[in-house]
């Protein structure tokens, strides 16, 4: 799934539009200029007239190519829509006026959006006036979210640096940054498939390619699964049957309700839902590209949000654009809204358990017949943000009850996962598989 | 204090090409001063405040450090240089030139482009095109200020005054031409 390849094309152009300035250059060399020929003749030394020569020549050149019309800028942004880490770039067109030898533009960065060295800036020489000239500058986002990249600053010089237009801002057009999923690679199958396309191995038999036996051939059965060597040692026909290739229902669940731990952006120290977003995220890529449906439930009081199941890359997008609108809110009630999930699906929990919420809800569906997996995404590293010790005693105390709330979760059938990347519900989705046959 | 910061954080993110120009820069001005050291010598001390003061605009193109760093510079010229014809007008006077010509030229384009972006080929050639043409120009009035030199020309008070009305008429011109239209 390519999500960095929209073509939508966002433009801003620059508001405000102040004239050309006077640098201090131009009043350096004007007063030195003037300062210098008046000394020269008042205390009669040539050498000076020759020591200020060059500034006087340079002070008439920028008055005379000073330029009096106004350039123009605009900003564009070729995609609207990037994986986190990523990096973004901004296209600068520019169209300069008659005696403007330089533009300059540079994009101010802002948290989770940094810049490379030396790639928010450029310097575009513009030696014809009226045509339009394109320079690009490079930004990157390093979290997942709505982020806004800009305001790039916009300005241009004339002859000698005798005269500036700008420093003037363009503002900053937003972009959508969808999670880098995190490293994840399942082989198991998933444990209840019910669809009719897929790759995984259903229960019931039928036409697919994982063979299941060989029985006696009933009117209906196809020539080409005759099995001919044991045809013939019995002397009846018989044919071999294979495992019906299904698709499944992947109810991806985010718990959004709490965020813990500082977020460092994706080269650093992640927050908890940070790890679940990632993970979430490659819990649904995984699933699609296997064919199978996959929906998503964020549960998150602020930002509540839902995607009905459904598969193919497209899907995908709509999917990560809505991890990417995630925002942590406490829940009002103790009680997760129902989940209206079909017979059959299979529940992905992703959820940091700080709350009991989650886990009582998992144990609540696990109880109707589900096939639920929980993915702990809380890490080591996550701690009280302050060193007092009654913090660090509450948390503690936390951290017991959190423990004996897995067990008791585990204890109702529902397995959970500690999120450590590729291959991480393995072990569990076979468990479930052989459970259900 | 966090001028100073800022001021740091200005040369860490300099651009290669950006660091080149301002080495340039400094360079320029420290032309200037080999050439006051070679045309009458100044004192040390003079000579070390005036390597500093080079070093410090070069960092700072942007502000006003520059400017008064040329006043400084073209103060000690007047003070230390003697009066006598042959030393004024000597070739350490047409260096002294050119070193100011590229100080200037460097410190202002320089202060006119963001610190962290790398300097076009284009910028080089331009830049360095324009200072060639002035410093010819500069060349060619040092050669006819040492013919004139030679020359026996009445003096008085009449080319004084004459060079003041120039002046003022210069100055008139560029402030309703430039400072009555900002």
């Amino acid at each position: 799934m390519d999500t960095s390849v929209s073509a939508t094309s966002v433009s801003a152009r620059s508001a405000a539009r102040p004239p050309w300035k006077m640098t201090y250059a131009h009043a350096r060399a004007f007063l030195l200029s003037g300062v210098g020929v008046l000394l020269a003749v008042l205390i009669r030394r040539p050498d000076l007239i020759v020591l200020v020569f060059p500034l006087i020549l340079v002070t008439g050149w920028g008055v005379i190519t000073r330029p009096s019309s106004l350039p123009t800028a605009a900003l564009r942004q070729s995609h609207t829509m990037m994986r986190e880490g990523e990096t973004a770039y901004l296209r600068v067109d520019v169209t300069p006026v008659a005696g403007q030898d330089f533009s300059a533009a540079s994009a101010s960065t802002s948290m989770y959006v940094e810049a490379p060295r030396g790639a928010n800036a450029v310097v575009i020489a513009t030696p014809k006036p009226g045509v339009t000239l394109t320079s690009s500058v490079r930004l990157r986002a390093t979290r997942w979210g709505r982020r806004r990249l800009g305001p790039v600053v916009f300005g241009g010089t004339s002859a000698w640096g005798a005269f500036r237009f700008g420093p003037t801002p363009i503002e900053a057009l937003g972009i959508t940054v969808v999670p880098q999923p995190a490293a994840f690679d399942s082989s198991a199958p998933a444990p209840s498939p019910r669809g009719l396309v897929g790759r995984h191995r259903s229960t019931r038999p039928g036409d697919g390619s994982e063979f299941a036996g060989i029985r006696a051939f009933q009117w209906g059965d196809r020539l080409k699964r005759i099995h001919w060597a044991r045809s013939l040692r019995s002397g009846n026909l018989h044919v071999s049957t294979t495992h019906a290739d299904q698709d499944t229902h992947v109810a991806v669940v985010l718990d959004a309700h709490y965020d813990l731990g500082r977020s460092e952006g994706l080269d650093s120290r992640p927050s908890s839902l940070d790890l679940s977003v990632r993970a979430a995220a490659a819990v649904s890529e995984h699933f699609l590209a296997h064919g199978d449906r996959v929906s998503l439930r964020v549960l998150s009081h602020r930002a509540p949000m839902t995607v009905p199941a459904g598969t193919g890359s497209r899907h995908g997008v709509r999917i990560m654009d809505t991890l990417a609108q995630v925002v942590p809110g406490p829940p009002l009630s103790s009680r997760l809204p129902p989940l209206q999930l079909r017979p059959g699906a299979l529940v992905v929990m992703v959820s940091a358990m700080v709350s009991p919420d989650a886990a009582t809800s998992a144990a609540t569906l696990a109880g109707a017949g589900f096939s639920v997996v929980m993915i702990d995404t809380l890490h080591d590293q996550v701690q009280p943000a302050d060193d007092e010790a009654l913090a660090l005693v509450a948390w503690r105390i936390r951290m017991i009850e959190r423990d004996h709330e897995i067990g008791a979760v585990i204890r109702r059938g529902v397995p959970v996962v500690p999120w450590v990347g590729p291959g991480s519900l393995d072990g569990v989705l076979r468990q479930l598989g052989r459970h259900r046959r | 204090m966090s001028g100073g910061r800022a001021a740091g954080r200005d040369v860490v993110a300099l651009s290669r090409s950006h660091l080149v120009a301002r080495l340039v820069t400094c360079a320029a001005g420290a032309l200037f001063v080999v050439a006051l050291v070679a045309a009458a010598g100044p004192n040390v001390w003079v000579v070390l405040v005036m390597g500093v003061a080079v070093a410090l605009a070069s960092w700072q193109p942007h502000t006003l450090l520059p400017m008064f760093v040329m006043v400084y510079l073209l103060a000690n010229w007047v003070v230390w240089v003697p009066t006598a014809s042959s030393l004024t007008l000597s070739p350490w006077t047409l260096l002294a030139a050119l070193g100011l010509l590229v100080f200037h030229t460097g410190a202002a384009c320089c202060a006119t482009v963001p610190a962290q972006a790398p300097l076009p080929p284009a910028w080089w050639r331009l830049n360095g095109g324009r200072v060639a043409v002035v410093g010819a120009a500069t060349t060619a009035l040092w050669l006819l200020a040492g013919v004139l030199s030679g020359a026996e020309l009445g003096g008085g008070i009449v080319p004084a005054l004459v060079a003041v009305g120039c002046l003022a008429v210069a100055v008139i011109a560029h402030y309703r031409a430039v400072v009555a239209k900002v």
